[in-house]
């Protein structure tokens, strides 16, 4: 139906598709797998024509056999919606704040088919009731805001279909979602590709959500596209040397690489892989193993939200509730829950950002709320942390020299500065001068190495890596994850690594605490926790990870 | 909902009180006597004194304060020294004149301003986005008085189809409205320079948005896009600017009253400043801040009504 | 470095002519600009008085010269008074925090009631008119215009990850406020403060206009328009050259601040890469 022949799109002599040729029929369900920069969404936006301007364009596409190549804007208009439609990423940024979903969802309707707002709204009805939104009638009178990120991505699907368009694209549907709900909504997109004989494309670089959803794959590299097939076949044997390397760096649940010294991930062979300096024997001793790092005892925090009346008071929300585990030296803990299971709150008071309001958090044996100022802070230099987004947590103005240096120049240590920063910088597979430039010179992956740099200089004894890999492509997410592995190695620290992740967890961690809704609901070695999980929430997680 | 617009209310109130608070302390906690500026050195102290006891000079200031404010939430602000009347008669007088040159002004901003900022945005980076910019540009730089002289340069000495100031009283509507024509468009080109910017970025900002991709891939044309999605959500913003231009309308109404010789609000505080006529400066340049400030105050609340997302925050 | 945007140039070089006259006024004019010589009344522009003389004899290039001069003074003294204490203001407030933080913003509600020429004209009732009451009447109306930008930035930049990292390294308030929150917010500080040149300038225009700003003899733009108000009939040139000169300090000034703005978005710079 959509026939796209050696499409090419470059802006200012940067290809970001190259040579692309595609055949997509009506009820067949084809994915396209890579990362960013591969391509695939600028594939998916051909298909839309909504190319963002200023780009060259070569090359032939076809829509039912009618020529669209170069056309203007308006003729895609009567494509759009109609004959084609797109779901999008971010479903909370992608409908109108200040409409009600069901005036969003019959707008296509009245528009393009003329039918009357009655009419519309009775269709409407039916469109939620088939993507699966409870009580439609309620809540077509909602405004996005109000909604779960769930509910809002099912109304994104239900505007999609509105007109019965024949192909749907879908350009990382499920990314920003929690992951009890990707699943659902994946089965969602193929039960309605299947009902109504609709083509669906996957856009995704999530492989596991591309095999359960789709028939046919692509796989994209840097505007090329790499290999096709059928999607078991290209999953289960590879060809091209790129989805090699992609399945061999994703973690998944049956990878531990944790306990076999040597064992990293394998990293595909396109990119460059960075050597590092290694130790050959590890650094910490049996006798030293056996010692607490960490200590969580019956922590408890809540919090008040905003005022809504005058005479009620506020309510209030448990972030953490009773939360007690321990770390030893050495030992990799791994907290995994999704948006809202207290997680990141639990973090924050491990590291003293907050006080909890019952309980208490013991380190290397003292109490870290009931130090004084001056003790804590020179107790710091021993526990570091590690962020998620790596644009943020560099400041802009500085070279990263000297944001490396902080946790040292925090205590006051001016000696040897410049030395203890290369060293560091080697010990993370930068380079010694690279301490002059600033952030903005390096790509996603440097900048992480360079936070976890100025995580290390201090020589803490334990590393609090908070969704560290999370904003990162598999690849550059893989060679993080070795360099993490290779530093705890080196260092003899103890890494306390929170993740929404179940299967990043698993590789790299000797011990899973699984949370949610501020409780932990199971904690044991990661043996116990994934071979015989007790807890249904647990069993619902490694469903929703694919084991 | 009620608990939004109690705080609301309960901040308006604190911030004219706090409003009226400095504008007393300015007026009159200060060196110098008043009844003797306004009698002259030569005056004798018998009279000076007499003078201060009707004006109450002598009472405490916190009592004088709140004899002020009492009396003002009554209509009664004072009674002119240059004048010798009442002082709300004088406002009375003249409001009606302040009140259309602000409320015309205000119109014709709005109307050029939408039309000229989301044409500018829909024709980004085309000629028509390089034209509004530049005018934007210039009116800003431009004076609003030495406009209003240019205007009249040409309107009036040169071709003589207008008036170059001054007012006829209501009795001849024509030529009230002729007199007003010229006042009103210096007011309103360059408020809506301003205003014109700010809608034009505004839009382009909101145009980047994800939901406008949606409404794109939803195959609607650019026109249903740019008046139904773009626009309303665009608003917030300009709503802002439009609180804030109050401010600079007070400004604008007080100098273009001035320089067109208008019997308004704006030339009475000039008169009174020449004449030191502290009681009628004091009324008006409260009753300006009490304007501004009711300003902000509506356009906070229009915020809620605008978009939804506003009404549960605090 | 990638090419500069046109209205930094453009901004950049007017800005830098206005400037330059101002300090060459202070030793050089082509006449004296108070000097009167009513045989000399409303000359044309000729080679003598290279834009004409006005209705005293003065020549009109001279005067304007040295009326930018107070233009310039006031503007920057005011904009750099108000930004200054209005920026600490807004920083305090950022960094503190609670009800201190509620504290000054309300205060700085309270300025924004207060248009830099309401303001003049109390002082000026009080006071009598005075260059100075101009100056303080715009500094004034400055503080919550900065306050709120400072206030806003800085608690944007409390939010990042790489102040949270500091705070993780032990850094405490006082010295994150000053070696991260204060270089990162000074972009929009500046930005904002050269637009506030610019809108200084106008506003020192008006005043001067009603008689508000600087007295006779000191010269200044906006009197002279006044004065040649009453002479339109007569002489309508004497109207035109202080009104442009007005336009084209303003102008430079907004079009500076926009370019810095361009070049210092972040956002901009984000899509370059």
């Amino acid at each position: 139906m959509i026939t796209l022949s050696n499409f090419s799109v470059s802006f200012q002599n940067n290809l970001a598709l190259k040579n692309a040729s595609v055949e997509i029929k009506s009820g067949e369900r084809l994915g396209i797998v890579g990362e960013s920069g591969s391509g695939k969404t600028m594939l998916g936006l051909s298909l839309m024509g909504m190319i963002p301007e200023g780009a060259a364009i070569s090359g032939s596409i076809k829509v039912e056999d009618q020529n669209m190549t170069n056309i203007t804007d308006k003729l895609w208009q009567e494509f759009r919606a109609r004959k084609i439609a797109m779901v999008f990423q971010e479903p909370m940024a992608a409908l109108n704040p200040l409409r009600r979903v069901g005036d969003t969802v019959i707008e296509p309707l009245v528009v393009h088919e003329g039918i009357s707002r009655g009419k519309a709204m009775a269709k409407a009805v039916e469109l939620f009731e088939e993507v699966g939104i409870f009580d439609p009638i309620s809540r077509l009178k909602q405004y996005p805001h109000e909604l779960s990120g769930g509910q809002r991505q099912r109304v994104l699907i239900a505007l999609a279909l509105a007109c019965n368009p024949k192909i749907l694209i879908a350009d990382e549907p499920t990314s920003a979602l929690d992951a009890n709900i990707v699943l659902k909504v994946i089965d969602l997109l193929v039960e309605l590709s299947e009902a109504r004989n609709m083509g669906l494309v996957f856009i995704s670089h999530d492989l596991q959500a591309v095999s359960r959803a789709t028939t046919k794959l692509l796989v994209m590299h840097n505007g090329d596209i790499v290999e096709r097939g059928s999607t078991g076949d290209v999953l289960a044997n590879p060809k091209h040397s790129y989805t090699k390397g992609l399945l061999s760096a994703r973690p998944s649940l049956s990878k531990q690489l944790k306990n076999n010294y040597s064992n990293r991930f394998k990293l595909p062979t396109i990119q460059n892989p960075v050597s590092l300096p290694r130790n050959d024997k590890p650094v910490l001793s049996e006798k030293e193993k056996n010692n607490y790092l960490l200590q969580v005892k019956s922590v408890m925090k809540r919090y008040s939200l905003p005022r809504k009346a005058l005479l009620k008071s506020p309510a209030k929300i448990i972030a953490v509730s009773d939360a007690s585990f321990s770390l030893m030296k050495g030992e990799t803990i791994g907290i995994v829950g999704e948006s809202g299971s207290g997680k990141s709150t639990l973090a924050k008071l491990i590291m003293g950002f907050e006080k909890p309001n019952l309980g208490s958090i013991f380190f290397e044996g003292n109490d870290i709320n009931l130090l004084p100022s001056e003790k804590l802070r020179r107790l710091r230099q021993r526990f570091q942390m590690v962020f998620q987004d790596p644009y943020g947590s560099l400041d802009p103005r500085r070279n990263i020299g000297w944001s490396i240096a902080e946790p040292l120049r925090a205590i006051g240590c001016r000696a040897d500065l410049e030395d203890r920063v290369s060293e560091v910088l080697l010990q993370v597979g930068l380079e010694s001068g690279d301490r002059f430039k600033f952030p903005h010179e390096f790509s996603g992956g440097q900048r992480q190495r360079i936070a976890i740099a100025r995580s290390i200089i201090s020589r803490p004894a334990l590393l609090v890596a908070d969704e560290a890999v999370s904003a990162l492509d598999v690849s550059v997410q893989a060679q993080i994850l070795n360099l993490l592995m290779d530093i705890q190695d080196d260092l003899g620290l103890g890494i306390l690594f929170i993740s929404h992740d179940l299967a990043v967890i698993a590789s790299i961690c000797d011990k899973i605490i699984v949370m949610n809704n501020g409780d932990i609901i199971e904690a044991g070695t990661s043996k116990d926790v994934l071979g015989n999980p007790q807890a249904k929430y647990t069993k619902s997680l490694l469903a929703a990870a694919g084991a | 909902m009620a608990y939004f617009l109690l705080r609301r209310t309960i901040g308006f109130v604190l911030t004219l009180l706090t409003v009226s608070i400095v504008v007393f302390a300015v007026m009159n906690v200060l060196p110098g006597d008043p009844a003797l500026t306004i009698l002259g050195l030569e005056a004798s102290d018998d009279a000076i004194n007499a003078l201060r006891v009707k004006l109450g000079l002598n009472e405490p200031v916190f009592t004088r304060y709140i004899n002020w404010v009492l009396n003002a939430l009554n209509g009664d602000f004072g009674e002119s020294h240059s004048f010798g009347v009442p002082v709300s008669g004088l406002i009375l007088e003249r409001i009606s004149m302040t009140v259309s040159l602000a409320v015309f002004g205000m119109l014709l901003t709005i109307i050029i301003a939408l039309s000229l900022g989301v044409g500018a945005a829909a024709n980004h980076r085309k000629f028509g986005d390089w034209g509004v910019m530049f005018f934007s540009q210039l009116g800003i730089a431009v004076p609003a008085f030495w406009l209003s002289i240019l205007l009249v340069i040409l309107f009036a000495v040169k071709l003589r189809w207008l008036p170059p100031g001054g007012f006829p009283g209501w009795g001849d509507p024509l030529l009230a409205i002729k007199s007003l024509i010229l006042p009103t468009i210096a007011l309103a080109l360059v408020q809506s320079a301003v205003l014109a910017r700010v809608t034009r970025s505004s839009a382009l900002e909101v145009m980047r948005l994800d939901y406008i991709r949606t409404a794109k891939a939803s195959g609607f044309s650019r026109k249903r896009i740019l008046w139904r999605h773009v626009l309303p959500n665009a608003l917030v913003p300009i709503v802002t600017i439009v609180g804030m231009q109050f401010a600079a309308v007070v400004t604008g109404t007080i100098v273009i009253e001035n320089v067109f010789y208008l019997p308004g609000l704006g030339r009475l505080i000039f008169q009174s400043i020449a004449n030191r006529d502290l009681p009628t400066v004091q009324a008006l340049v409260m009753m300006f801040a009490v304007i501004v400030v009711t300003a902000n105050f509506i356009v906070d609340l229009l915020y809620s009504v605008i978009d939804p997302r506003l009404r549960e925050r605090n | 470095m990638k090419k500069l945007p046109t209205n930094l140039l453009i901004g950049g070089i007017l800005v830098f002519v206005v400037l330059f006259t101002a300090a060459l006024s202070l030793i050089w004019t082509p006449h004296d600009h108070a000097l009167m010589n009513i045989s000399e009344k409303f000359h044309q522009p000729n080679n003598i008085y290279l834009l004409g003389t006005d209705q005293l004899g003065r020549d009109i290039l001279s005067q304007l010269m040295a009326a930018s001069r107070n233009s310039m003074a006031v503007a920057l003294i005011a904009v750099l008074l108000g930004g200054s204490i209005g920026t600490l203001l807004g920083l305090l407030a950022s960094t503190i925090g609670g009800w201190i933080e509620e504290l000054v913003m309300r205060f700085a509600d309270i300025g924004f009631a207060f248009p830099a020429l309401l303001f003049a004209i109390m002082l000026a009732a009080v006071f009598g008119p005075s260059l100075t009451n101009a100056i303080l009447a715009i500094a004034f109306i400055n503080i919550p215009i900065f306050a709120r930008i400072a206030r806003a930035s800085a608690n944007q930049i409390w939010n990042l990850d790489f102040v949270t990292a500091s705070k993780a390294a032990g850094m405490g308030r006082v010295t994150i406020t000053f070696s991260h929150i204060l270089p990162n917010i000074l972009a929009p500080i500046i930005v904002q403060a050269t637009i506030e040149f610019a809108v200084a300038i106008l506003a020192e225009a008006a005043l001067s206009y009603l008689g508000l700003g600087a007295q006779p003899p000191a010269p200044s733009w906006g009197r002279m328009l006044s004065e040649a108000q009453t002479l339109l009939y007569l002489a309508p040139q004497l109207a035109i050259y202080p009104g442009f000169c007005i336009v084209i300090a303003v102008l430079g000034f907004g079009l500076l601040g926009d370019g810095l703005r361009d070049v210092t978005d972040p956002r901009l710079s984000r899509m370059r890469q």
